[in-house]
């Protein structure tokens, strides 16, 4: 984990003090609302349907105990008591008082955290892999390189007032879990035949109102060119994106715009003036960084630790779904679900996130790490000790072996929360989980990702899901619309739209017809949505379709017994 | 009164309108067309040169007359048009421009630190900004200028 240094810290400090400078200003009325929104959102502060909401920036998903008790802090004494984990690794508050944001900041700032550049036309918070330097076989990890660039992007004084926002991934070596297609630039760590680093470089993806896969912009950018190269990218886009119209300002309508070739002229251009007329070398610029960044000091004498007795029932499941193998023996990867009936996708109580400090203190090198679909992981957990933080979590209500199947439900806070939304989408995940109780089915069905925004911002990811739920404006309660077969990574394919919208209440029925079709048609081994790219779009439509007019004549009559449990 | 190179002082430019005919002299500055049309002219008469440019003006046809511009205004039709911060920047790097370079239109105190560190030296204020306050208030923090190519750090 990256160290603060006494600069990083003083920067947050002086971000709080003229922060704090700005909000007094506004509420004493120097400065217009119209002044304020853009200084308040590079805060990540803005005004939601009951308070202000505010973003706190969890770089690269990485956080340790004492950040994570920061935030419960604010969560008891700022807000209601939790907070919100998001798709992009970031937590929300959604209950603060404006006059109270300043003091929040301050004591975000304490433990090295703060709210830059979660919102605003501003490039954003850096993503990547939760796996990332976690699993057997990864061999460059891609977290020093988000680190130098976050420092790069924050504050940077030429991108920060960009014709919409700006997100970039970056992705480990062999296996994209970081989602690159779907950023407005991704980055793929890579190694050149000479064993050189550097990155295979993504533009223009995104999802939201067009959804878009990123194009290839370069095979292989040498890795010590990454900073001149990066704002060569961000110079283009700064001087050429559109600004007449939000819904056409992101970098990928250039792209689409201009064509992948010109585009990409133009950066090469640009780039070859930066290197002429002041060159940055990315590559010391990360030993610097490299050298702050600490790695646990894992017990060699663990290695050959078995659990004892051998596990059963419970634990043993928890174990299987719930836990990976680590790159070092003798350790594992422990997921979280922060899903279930009685919780909102991706809260966490003050309660909880103390606890969860506590494990991560005594088991886990006090480390913790956020994911892309709202849950967390206790990265280090030495084998040992596996049943005493399962015992913890069961107590929690947090030992759900869920990870990954249909009722690891992502979800944006939606209508109840967000001024954007159309529909409900908390309700709905709840109806949806409350449907799929039956481990031993979930299980059988394995790995199928659903994903439900409540607009097409789409916040949580829903074209990029087995099966997306997105809410749509209709009259009269809440309407979505079901897209599937999608999936982010290497093989990243937006999911298609199978028909016209239904009622929220109609949708655990469909989901359940799906579930059901796939499960009796999928060939062994076979993901969701390969089986939907084998058997056809088609197929599922005209099953869900048809049984849906079917229980319109017939009413209710009771749901498949699998579900049942 | 503009903010220049740190001090509140009064602006010894004057701008001249497109319908206005040619002042005698004095340091003049013009709008962009009227500027590029007669660059080779006013490039000849004695007194200060300046021309101001708007986000989407293009800086190819006033390349030639840099070393003679002793003025460049870069115009902000809103904060949130970020398009000359770009512009300032290629001008003192790329192009290695040594004279003014003055901020107009909506430049307020929380983006003057950004516009320093892309090489910007003068501001002219909206008149609901008080020049002093602005000199006296809060400075936006420290960035990260080794890896952002700041031009403070070796202005």
């Amino acid at each position: 984990m990256y160290q603060q240094d006494e600069w990083d810290q003083a920067l947050l400090r002086e971000r709080v003090a003229e922060f704090r400078d700005q909000t007094q200003r506004f509420l004493a009325g120097q400065l217009t609302e119209d002044a304020y929104r853009p200084l308040r959102l590079m805060n990540g502060l803005y005004v939601q349907r009951h308070a202000p909401m505010l973003r706190v920036a969890i770089p690269y998903g990485v956080l340790s105990s004492d950040q994570l008790r920061g935030l419960a802090h604010v969560a008891e004494h700022h807000d209601r008591g939790y907070g919100h984990f998001t798709t992009r690794q970031n937590i929300q508050f959604n209950w603060l008082t404006l006059a109270s944001v300043p003091d929040v900041l301050a004591e975000l700032a304490e433990v090295g955290l703060h709210a830059i550049q979660t919102s605003g036309n501003c490039i954003r918070n850096v993503t990547t892999d939760p796996l990332a330097g976690l699993l057997p076989g990864e061999v460059d990890d891609p977290r020093p390189w988000c680190e130098l660039i976050r420092q790069w992007a924050t504050l940077n004084p030429e991108f920060t007032f960009l014709p919409r926002k700006f997100k970039i991934a970056v992705s480990g070596r062999l296996h994209d879990r970081a989602a690159c297609r779907i950023h407005d630039l991704g980055l793929e760590l890579r190694r050149d035949e000479q064993e050189k680093p550097g990155f295979r470089v993504w533009v223009g993806g995104g999802l939201g109102r067009e959804p878009h896969l990123a194009q290839c912009l370069r095979e292989f950018l040498p890795a010590d060119d990454l900073i001149d190269y990066l704002t060569a990218v961000l110079r283009v886009y700064n001087q050429a994106g559109r600004r007449d119209h939000l819904y056409k300002s992101r970098i990928k309508i250039l792209v689409k715009s201009l064509g992948i070739e010109a585009f990409s002229n133009q950066v090469e251009a640009t780039w070859q003036d930066i290197r002429e007329t002041r060159s940055i070398s990315a590559l010391a610029a990360l030993a610097r960084i490299q050298a702050r960044f600490t790695e646990p000091a894992h017990d060699p004498a663990l290695a050959d630790d078995r659990i004892e007795p051998t596990p059963t029932g419970a634990f043993a499941r928890w174990l299987r779904y719930n836990t990976r193998e680590h790159r070092v023996p003798g350790y594992r990867v422990v997921f979280i679900l922060l899903k279930g009936l009685e919780r909102a996708p991706g809260d966490l109580t003050a309660v909880e996130m103390r606890v969860l400090a506590d494990l991560a203190d005594q088991h886990g090198f006090s480390r913790l790490q956020t994911t892309h679909d709202q849950n967390l992981l206790l990265p280090h957990i030495p084998v040992r000790a596996l049943r005493e933080v399962w015992q913890t979590l069961d107590i929690l209500g947090l030992a759900n072996p869920g990870i990954g199947t249909v009722n690891d439900v992502t979800a944006c806070p939606g209508l109840d929360y967000c001024n954007l939304a159309n529909a409900a989408t908390l309700p709905l995940a709840q109806q949806i989980q409350q449907r799929f109780q039956d481990l031993d089915y979930l299980h059988d069905l394995g790995e199928v990702h659903l994903k439900i925004s409540g607009c097409m911002n789409g916040c949580a990811h829903h074209h990029v899901a087995d099966i997306g739920l997105l809410g749509v404006e209709k009259q009269g309660g809440s309407w979505f619309q079901l897209l599937l077969g999608g999936r982010a990574g290497a093989e990243s394919r937006l999911g298609r739209v199978l028909g016209p919208a239904l009622r929220a209440e109609q949708v655990p029925d469909a989901i359940e017809t799906i579930l059901a079709l796939y499960a009796a048609r999928r060939l062994s081994g076979e993901p969701f949505a390969e089986t939907v790219q084998r058997i056809g779009l088609k197929t599922f439509k005209e099953t869900v379709y048809e049984q849906h007019d079917h229980s319109r004549r017939a009413t209710h009559h009771g749901s498949l017994a699998h579900s049942e449990g | 009164m503009i903010i220049l190179d740190g001090q509140l002082t009064t602006d010894h430019w004057r701008t001249v309108r497109d319908d206005e005919s040619l002042p005698p002299d004095g340091n003049l500055l013009f709008g962009y067309e009227r500027f590029v049309a007669n660059a080779l002219f006013y490039s000849q008469r004695p007194g200060g040169l300046g021309v101001i440019l708007q986000p989407e003006d293009s800086l190819e046809p006033i390349l030639p007359w840099l070393g003679r511009l002793n003025l460049i205004g870069l115009h902000f039709p809103r904060v949130a048009d970020g398009r000359h911060y770009s512009t300032a920047r290629l001008l003192r790097t790329r192009h290695g421009y040594q004279g003014e370079l003055r901020a107009t239109g909506e430049v307020y105190r929380d983006q003057l630190d950004f516009m320093r560190r892309v090489g910007f030296n003068a501001f002219q204020l909206p008149e609901s900004e008080d020049p002093q306050a602005v000199l006296n208030g809060v400075r936006s923090p420290r960035a990260y200028p080794d890896l952002q190519y700041d031009l403070l750090r070796t202005a």
